[in-house]
């Protein structure tokens, strides 16, 4: 039904039609938000990230392949300006990180229960780890992908896309023992 | 099952972990790594960490407002008309660049023949081979007077000492032929 939906809209976006690509859009808006604002730290660029995103969708999708999900296409241009948003951000010293503690669900963890605790560490751990492993991290959490599709996406072998996610989970789980020591 | 072989399932199961979590694993190992799981405390315990971890993890994200949603959207498709590259609109871009390209050449060709017609400098190579005709052209010409100098030494009469000096020794022969004759 959905996947009917999608292409009806794909279909219709390839005829120049704006409403057609916001209701597309719609369909990942959260998935797609998520993964850019976790990945990039914060609001701005997430959100500037996203516009970049859109643009490139709407240009491109005469040549998007329907043979591929479209999921996975759209990922792959957000992957994409992610990681041109990461080279600037390299460069920019000026532009201010949020604080993780005061970013929605980091709240007052001492009142959170064991779960959300628990949550908020491995957030903030994830924040710590490298791009490519919080990449992969993100994109299964965030974006809901198996792990041959996010291999896909970021354009690279699937044993890495698995070593970068085994290092990253191997990452937390130390932290959260330790944390819980 | 020994401790090499238990070990050896393990480090196949950390090895796996992620493709058993999402089943894209052959029937055969997925059911090895599920008996696994189930016999492996510490096996077992990563596994239950790893789907906390995957699962667990999803914190709540500030929402893009439907506003700024809105304004996104409204920005990437006023900016542009949807396969701008693509369609009709590239091939006319592909058209236009060809023929730029094809002018462009020309161009520099007929520039470069007119500069090398109008230009007073020598050719570099044509210069080169004439120095190198003008070198045989002296060597034939030394040699052919040298050949003209030892004909016309023949010529005079350093050639008619030399014949009579020929000429007395073949008589000097014939007198010694002579003595040695049974006549």
């Amino acid at each position: 039904m959905v996947k009917a939906l999608e292409q009806n809209l794909i279909h219709r976006c390839r005829q120049g039609d704006p409403d057609s690509f916001g209701h597309l859009i719609k369909l990942y808006r959260k998935q797609l938000y998520g993964y850019l604002f976790r990945l990039l730290g914060n609001t701005v660029h997430a959100e500037e990230a996203m516009q970049e995103t859109l643009i490139k969708v709407w240009k491109g999708i005469k040549k998007y392949n329907e043979e591929q999900k479209f999921a996975s296409w759209l990922f792959t241009i957000a992957h994409n300006c992610a990681m041109d948003f990461l080279r600037i951000k390299k460069h920019d010293s000026q532009v201010t990180e949020e604080d993780p503690d005061n970013l929605p669900g980091y709240e007052n963890p001492a009142r959170q229960i064991e779960k959300e605790e628990l949550k908020i560490m491995i957030a903030k751990t994830v924040e710590t780890l490298p791009v490519q492993q919080k990449e992969v991290f993100l994109l299964r959490i965030e974006g809901d992908f198996s792990f041959k599709e996010i291999a896909q996406i970021m354009g690279s072998p699937l044993n890495t896309v698995l070593s970068h996610m085994n290092y990253a989970v191997k990452k937390i789980r130390k932290r959260v023992m330790y944390e819980s020591l | 099952m020994n401790h090499y072989e238990a070990e050896n399932e393990c480090s196949c199961f950390e090895k796996n972990i992620f493709l058993f979590i999402d089943r894209n694993l052959s029937e055969e190992l997925f059911s090895k790594m599920e008996k696994h799981i189930s016999q492996c405390r510490d096996c077992s315990k990563l596994f239950s960490d790893t789907v906390e971890i995957l699962y667990g993890s999803k914190i709540d994200i500030p929402e893009i407002t439907d506003d700024k949603f809105d304004l996104m959207v409204s920005n990437a498709t006023k900016l542009s008309q949807p396969g701008f590259m693509t369609g009709i609109l590239a091939e006319q871009k592909q058209k236009k660049i060809f023929y730029w390209k094809l002018a462009f050449t020309t161009i520099l060709l007929f520039a470069s023949i007119t500069i090398s017609l109008l230009s007073t400098r020598s050719n570099p190579v044509k210069k080169v081979s004439k120095d190198l005709l003008d070198w045989e052209g002296n060597k034939i010409e030394t040699e052919l007077k040298t050949i003209d100098q030892s004909i016309k030494s023949l010529n005079g009469e350093d050639w008619n000492i030399e014949l009579t000096k020929i000429d007395n020794s073949l008589n000097n022969l014939e007198k010694s032929a002579d003595k040695y004759s049974f006549n």
